[in-house]
């Protein structure tokens, strides 16, 4: 049963680790600096179906430091604003989940909005407070992506509902 | 989808959208930010081509119409040129490998996150 659930959880970092390379070919959103597709929320968004919290922030905290590794960005300014986007988005997301207050599409804006504000904050401590102006454009685009993933992961679930007998939870 | 994420994403557009439409100016003041020091201060109503050193190397700004870009950097994604003409303060041009921000200071507003 343990080493099954060591699988899983690997399964799903090296999951989000492909979707986040996957993602630097999509055509970027590079009109606006900081702005991300955010595909990775779907593994995360998904896995509240059937994990729990330690997990997920598992999964969160070595994605980010799994693909920080593929690009070369480990401790640098770029990995500690992907790390404390990650962690805070997963947290909140988890406790949204637990809520039953949005669906999907809701939890999926909040954790966004939460992961850019975050990294907003965390980027600001390196360089000043003007940076937090950016704010509202981030949130903008935020929502945009969210709502996208939000929706990938809606779809997602209908069909891991089929075989809901298959899955096991892990709490 | 709940009727509560609609409301959340009317909300929370709503907001952004108005707190970029609200700040626009007239009579401001580019300010180039280098690793948490301001290097320079210029008008945006005079047009003026700027170069500095960022952490990479050459940096060129462009202030024209009441606009200004990044003109020539460094980096290697190349963000802050694609991001082209900013004439909002609340839309700061940045850049993180350069660790160099652009933005727009309103002038006749006492911005109390400069301070």
């Amino acid at each position: 049963m343990k080493s099954k659930k060591l699988t899983l959880i690997s399964l799903m970092i090296v999951l989000s680790v492909i979707v986040n390379i996957f993602e630097r070919y999509l055509p970027s959103l590079s009109f606006i600096p900081g702005a991300k597709w955010g595909l990775a929320n779907i593994i995360i968004l998904v896995g509240t179906l059937f994990m729990g919290f330690k997990e997920l922030f598992l999964i969160a905290f070595l994605r980010s430091v799994f693909s920080s590794f593929i690009f070369g960005t480990f401790m640098s300014t770029q990995f500690y604003l992907s790390i404390s986007g990650a962690v805070s988005s997963v947290c909140v997301m988890y406790l949204l989940s637990k809520k039953n207050f949005f669906s999907f599409v809701g939890i999926s804006v909040m954790g966004s909005f939460t992961s850019n504000s975050v990294q907003l904050f965390v980027y600001s401590l390196f360089s000043g407070f003007v940076v937090m102006r950016y704010m509202a454009v981030l949130t903008i685009f935020s929502v945009l992506t969210g709502s996208i993933t939000g929706t990938i992961s809606l779809l997602i679930a209908k069909k891991l509902s089929n075989l809901k007998d298959n899955l096991v939870t892990y709490h | 989808m709940k009727w509560t994420d609609f409301v959340l994403i009317v909300v929370l557009l709503v907001t952004s959208v108005l707190f970029i439409t609200t700040s626009k100016v007239s009579n401001g003041t580019v300010i180039i930010q280098y690793e948490n020091k301001i290097i320079g201060r210029y008008p945006i109503n005079l047009d003026k081509k700027i170069t500095f050193k960022g952490a990479l190397g050459k940096m060129e700004i462009e202030i024209k119409n009441g606009k200004v870009r990044m003109r020539e950097s460094k980096c290697p994604l190349q963000l802050c040129i694609k991001q082209g003409w900013i004439s909002s303060p609340s839309v700061p041009i940045v850049c993180v490998p350069n660790k160099v921000i652009v933005y727009i200071k309103d002038n006749a507003k006492q911005d109390l996150m400069t301070k």
